[in-house]
Formats: structure tokens, C-alpha cells, sequence
């Protein structure tokens, strides 16, 4: 477990699969992820549950629970690179009753803060849709800068979205 | 190899230890006490089963529970590993449930284990690492008869910075003088 103030991260488990199963199942969730989604197997998301529990020096697959152990969402961090130091980090709020409550943001916050001060990463990266403003504004008060547009990336009923690059350094995060 | 103390059995590790060992390292503070640069962050019961499948059978290695003998309960865990019979040395850890420090289990249980492996493995020097900030771990460490040989600079990286381990070994003269 990494103990935020409002949220702990704790490893992706078996232990919830039915919520994973939940929400990929759920086209509000999904259509945001810039992933074209036609459905979740329990059984293809038990195979992911399976190898993201094979350790990897590379990934760090974490659930979301409220301080109440209610899981809401899975984050982590992947590509992780202790080279260049860095990784890209993915988030999803599953449980759509828990979104604009500032949830993500806690989460990104704590995750951040394990990268940076645990794992001595110097930037953490992340793609996210154009058309996902909510995502956008969290990720900005966070701390990610705008870097690229990849224009006309990704599938969105029918036309395509732009696809933003974000990053945050850890000189950056420091100071705030 | 089966280990008694006065309040302590430490036996060896199962496959079904997995949820007592994930319980301990995925409580932060237990994690934040450990030397081990193995151990990063969460762990799920999933990848804790596969270490402790493989762990549990592994021959080149001993990994141990260690439980109160009043009501069987498990407290902590110990490993011995870089076993080397040819210079008889070994490397030891310890941990132990939040709930259980600072009771004097952690002296107890070392002392136990580094009693069996001078008579059994016949070891000259055992040794351990230990973030040189944990003063409770240090103090365990030398109540068991642990010496501090010397410190590896700024060999991890916790909290923001860089920060430094002690090398601490108890040899098998030294031993047989304690108490």
C-alpha cells in the first residue's frame, strides 16, 4: 500500500476483478481512455490481472481505494526506466459516482510523489485525448505541462481526436 | 531447520504464509523499516504467492515465520541467503509486524536463528544490512550481538534522497563469548 492523504494505492489483485470487469464494461469509462473498447471479458481481464502481478522492474499496476477500502479506480506507472529515469503514468476512475470529487488528482499526487522521492524518477509522462477536458485540468493541477499534440491520433466515434503529451520534472514538482 | 526460543517458533516458510507476508509488506511503515532493495512498493497476494512458492522450496536459501508460541500466531519473517560454505558466511534479515516491535521479538528471534546456523551451518560470519537511520533495528541488531563493520554511502533512495546502509556481522568467536 502507498498511503495518500484521501486514497491508498495498493497492487492490481484478483481481490477486485469484478470492478475491473465493471468498469471496462462501461462505455462512459472507457470512451475517455483512448482505447477503442468493444467489451471486457472477465476472462481477458483476469489475464491482465495474471500478468500484472508478475513482477516487473519496468511497471507498477495499482488499484485506488477510498480511505474506506472502496476500490474506485486503477492508476500506475509503465515503461519505467531507470536510465533515462522515467516512466508514463495511466490513471481511470472506474466508479463513475466518485469523478469531479478530486479523487485522480489525490491519486496522481501520491503516485507522483512515490516516483519522484521513492523511485528517483526525474519525469513522469502521459498521453491523454484532447477531447478529455476533465482529465486535462487534473493532470494540470498536478503539475503536467503541455508538450506535443499528436493531431488526428485516436478514434472517437467515428472522427479522430488529437492526441496530447504531457510530462512533469521533478524540479518542477518540488518547487511547487 | 526448526528454531525454538523462549516465547518464539520459527519455522520454515509455506506457501500459505503468502497473505501474512503481503499483510506485512504492504503496510508502509513495515516496508519503510526494511534494508531489502528488493522490495519497492505494493505487492499484490498474487505476485507474493508466486515469490513465496518459489521461496519456500528454494535450496539455496532459508526463509522462516516466525510466530508467538502462545496461540501459534505469526509475528514476522527472517531470511538467510548468500549462504557460502566455502568462506561460511551468510546474509540474515528480519521483519516483524508493527504490532510486535519494540517487545524485544526482533533480538529474540536473531539470536535463535544465528545460534542455529553457527551450530549447524558452522558459519564463521553473519552478517545483514540495515538503513543506518533505523535506530530500532541498529539497537536489536547489537543487542543480538551484531557489529557494525562499516557503511555503504547513499546506497538507496527513500523519502527524496539518498541515504545510507550499515554492514553489521556477528562472528562465530564472538559468539561463543556472549553470555
Amino acid at each position: 500500500m502507498i498511503r495518500g492523504e484521501r486514497v491508498d494505492l495498493v497492487a492490481v489483485s484478483m481481490r477486485y476483478l469484478d470492478d475491473y470487469v465493471r468498469w471496462m464494461n462501461d462505455p462512459e469509462v472507457t470512451d475517455m481512455l483512448g482505447v477503442v473498447s468493444m467489451g471486457m471479458s472477465k476472462g481477458t481481464e483476469r489475464k491482465w490481472v495474471e500478468s500484472e502481478t508478475d513482477s516487473k522492474d519496468t511497471r507498477m499496476t495499482l488499484t485506488i481505494l477510498t480511505k474506506n477500502g472502496l476500490a474506485i479506480g486503477n492508476m500506475g506507472l509503465m515503461g519505467i526506466d531507470y536510465v533515462s529515469r522515467h516512466a508514463t503514468l495511466g490513471i481511470m476512475i472506474g466508479e463513475k459516482g466518485m469523478w469531479d470529487k478530486g479523487f485522480g488528482g489525490e491519486a496522481i499526487r501520491t503516485l507522483l510523489r512515490f516516483a519522484f522521492e521513492e523511485l528517483n524518477l526525474d519525469r513522469v509522462e502521459l498521453s491523454v485525448n484532447s477531447n478529455n477536458a476533465r482529465a486535462i485540468r487534473c493532470y494540470e493541477k498536478a503539475g503536467f505541462k503541455l508538450e506535443g499534440r499528436f493531431r488526428e491520433h485516436t478514434p472517437y466515434h467515428g472522427k479522430k481526436v488529437d492526441l496530447l503529451r504531457m510530462a512533469v520534472l521533478r524540479n518542477e514538482w518540488r518547487d511547487r | 531447520m526448526q528454531v525454538r526460543s523462549k516465547r518464539l517458533d520459527i519455522r520454515p516458510l509455506e506457501a500459505e504464509d503468502a497473505e501474512f507476508l503481503a499483510g506485512l509488506i504492504n503496510d508502509p511503515d513495515v516496508r519503510d523499516s526494511l534494508g531489502s532493495y528488493n522490495i519497492v512498493g505494493p505487492i499484490s497476494l498474487e505476485a507474493e504467492q508466486k515469490w513465496v512458492e518459489k521461496a519456500s522450496v528454494a535450496e539455496d536459501e532459508h526463509n522462516f515465520i516466525v510466530g508467538l508460541r502462545k496461540g501459534s500466531r505469526p509475528i514476522g519473517a527472517m531470511g538467510v541467503r548468500d549462504i557460502n560454505q566455502r568462506l561460511a558466511s551468510a546474509h540474515v534479515s528480519v521483519m516483524l509486524e508493527k504490532a510486535s516491535w519494540d517487545k524485544g521479538y526482533g533480538t529474540e528471534a536473531l539470536e535463535a536463528l544465528v545460534d542455529a546456523l553457527f551450530q549447524k551451518l558452522n558459519l564463521h560470519r553473519i552478517w545483514l544490512r540495515v538503513r543506518s537511520e533505523n535506530a530500532r533495528a541498529i539497537r536489536c541488531y547489537g543487542k543480538a550481538g551484531f557489529v557494525k563493520e562499516g557503511t555503504l554511502r547513499d546506497d538507496h533512495y527513500h523519502g527524496g534522497k539518498w541515504r545510507s546502509s550499515d554492514i553489521m556481522s556477528v562472528l562465530r568467536d564472538e559468539w561463543g563469548r556472549k553470555g
